[in-house]
């Protein structure tokens, strides 16, 4: 798994690639994490990652519980596989998900 | 003084005594040896942290020792360095290659000695630490797979008309999935499979709360039921929501029992949110003398409905994974077992898992197969978990599983007074 994050002002657009899984999620939980401040604008690009386990899951409910209420979290390129198991799990009511980058950048406020 | 003891092994009593000299100054405890076969003779009795071996000895020379030293398990590991003199160098190159930490040449040079000897003796230290260590870590993962056991029904409940069978197959030491069977009053068993978030002992911890909760807030609900004065089994519970708006009618009792899905995720939502740690879960009650099969399906892979000759349905998800929402209402749906229906409930470590080529193994694959099995006429629970172990097993072909591996069937047979009663038997 790779993860490459690039910041301007407040927005970071992290783009993930590779398998999500129980040996790279704290990987990714040690990017994701810090990134969370009262204004940030985060867009989780994750249309290079195949495969996502549970343990992802709980990265993304870490980061989804550490939001504060002024901050935007949005997720976009989900694959089948990743939204297949968001359903079933009820995570994708948790979530803000937007097909694109270009579309998920529209959705930012 | 150090506390590292090291063994001299030289024929010539002048170089055992100037080195055994120079090492005692230098703080070690030395002892020595005429030949091979007296060194090998101490290092079964004594333990030693090093061994300074000359290579040309009667009886039996260095090459010798060496292999000896290798072959044990126990003396392995003893760091030896060589000493020889500079025109025997290749000599001390077979020595290096029947495993030799080091060598020294003759005449001694006491700061190479120190040097050599400090980073053998460093070196065994670190290693010696690491196995400890790793014993530690492997003692205490075995005690916590023996206590996780314990938290798996020791046998599956046995009942006419009901044939249970399961399989458990962690990928780790210890496992964050689990399946639960139990028997509650009014010839009801609960059924319960769960696979809880990430690996390792943290997701071991959450199934322990999790698959506790479960089983006591059943247990208790059906227990107060039976306290009550008037008997719960003749009221009902009228169960509605927007996706069911004609409502669904449960007995009494097996209400209760499917709320003790809610109270845990209530309690777990309440009192673990920080670990940020969920679990799927199916829970379903099976009223043994009507067939009827009630069921919340937290946010799990849905278990296959099959008839005798086809699948009859998924019963997928009617609410969240336990753990991620507070305060969620768990839709309930029911399903029928006509007699020979069976249901197979699984993880995701089954049609996760991956062949050589990294392809899953699939939901497809996983319903052709069972269809399959019923279609030619078996009718064992026990059977087709064996037959799916096989070929999961087959499947993975030598790999290890990426995620723990558990399934549940349940084979339903209508007891025989009820088949009488409905004219079929």
């Amino acid at each position: 798994m790779k993860v490459n994050t690039r910041t301007q002002d407040e927005l970071t657009v992290i783009e993930v690639s590779g398998d999500i899984d129980s040996r790279s999620a704290p990987t990714l939980q040690n990017v994701l994490l810090p990134l969370v401040t009262p204004d940030c604008k985060l867009i989780l690009e994750l249309s290079k990652v195949e495969f996502m386990t549970s343990a992802g899951l709980r990265v993304l409910l870490s980061l989804r519980r550490q939001l504060p209420q002024s901050g935007q979290l949005i997720l976009v390129g989900l694959n089948d596989q990743i939204r297949d198991t968001m359903t079933t799990t009820g995570f994708l009511e948790l979530f803000i998900i937007q097909p694109t980058l270009p579309a998920g950048l529209a959705a930012l406020i | 003084m150090s506390d590292y003891t090291l063994l001299v092994v030289d024929d010539n009593q002048l170089n055992r005594d100037s080195l055994s000299r120079i090492l005692r100054r230098q703080g070690y405890k030395v002892e020595t040896a005429e030949n091979g076969q007296e060194a090998l003779e101490q290092l079964h009795c004594q333990d030693f942290d090093l061994v300074l071996l000359d290579i040309m000895m009667p009886v039996m020379n260095g090459y010798e020792v060496l292999k000896h030293l290798k072959a044990d398990p126990k003396l392995r590991r003893i760091p030896v360095i060589v000493v020889s003199a500079n025109e025997e160098i290749e000599s001390v190159v077979q020595c290096i290659e029947l495993g030799a930490e080091d060598y020294l040449p003759k005449p001694f040079n006491r700061v190479l000695l120190q040097a050599r000897i400090t980073a053998s003796l460093e070196r065994k230290r670190l290693y010696d630490q690491e196995q400890h260590y790793l014993e530690l870590v492997r003692r205490e993962l075995d005690t916590g797979r023996q206590i996780q056991t314990d938290f798996l029904p020791p046998e599956l409940p046995q009942m006419e008309g009901l044939e249970l069978a399961a399989c458990f197959k962690p990928a780790r030491e210890v496992a964050g999935d689990f399946y639960d069977a139990f028997v509650l009053p009014g010839n009801r068993v609960v059924l319960v499979i769960a696979d809880v978030c990430d690996k390792g002992v943290g997701a071991a911890l959450f199934m322990a709360l999790t698959r506790s909760l479960l089983r006591v807030l059943a247990q208790q609900a059906a227990a107060r039921l039976q306290l009550l004065a008037f008997d719960p089994e003749q009221h009902f519970v009228l169960v509605r929501d927007k996706n069911l708006p004609e409502g669904l009618l449960l007995a009494a009792p097996t209400y209760e029992i499917l709320n003790a899905v809610k109270l845990t995720n209530d309690y777990i939502t309440l009192n673990h949110n920080r670990v940020d740690m969920f679990a799927t879960l199916f829970f379903a009650v099976l009223e043994l003398n009507t067939g009827k099969l009630s069921y919340i399906n937290a946010g799990h892979e849905a278990p296959l409905h099959l008839g005798s000759k086809a699948l009859k349905g998924q019963l997928k998800a009617t609410g969240p994974a336990v753990g991620v929402m507070q305060g969620v209402n768990f839709a309930i749906r029911q399903v029928q077992l006509e007699s020979g229906d069976s249901l197979l409930a699984y993880t995701d470590g089954v049609t996760e898992a991956r062949n050589q080529a990294g392809q899953f193994f699939g939901e497809k694959q996983l319903i052709q197969v069972t269809e399959e099995f019923f279609s030619e006429r078996n009718t064992s629970a026990g059977d087709l978990i064996q037959k799916l172990e096989n070929l999961l097993k087959s499947y993975i072909a030598g790999g290890d599983p990426s995620d723990d591996i558990t399934m549940l069937t349940t084979l339903y047979t209508l007891p025989v007074a009820n088949q009488q009663a409905q004219g079929i038997g």
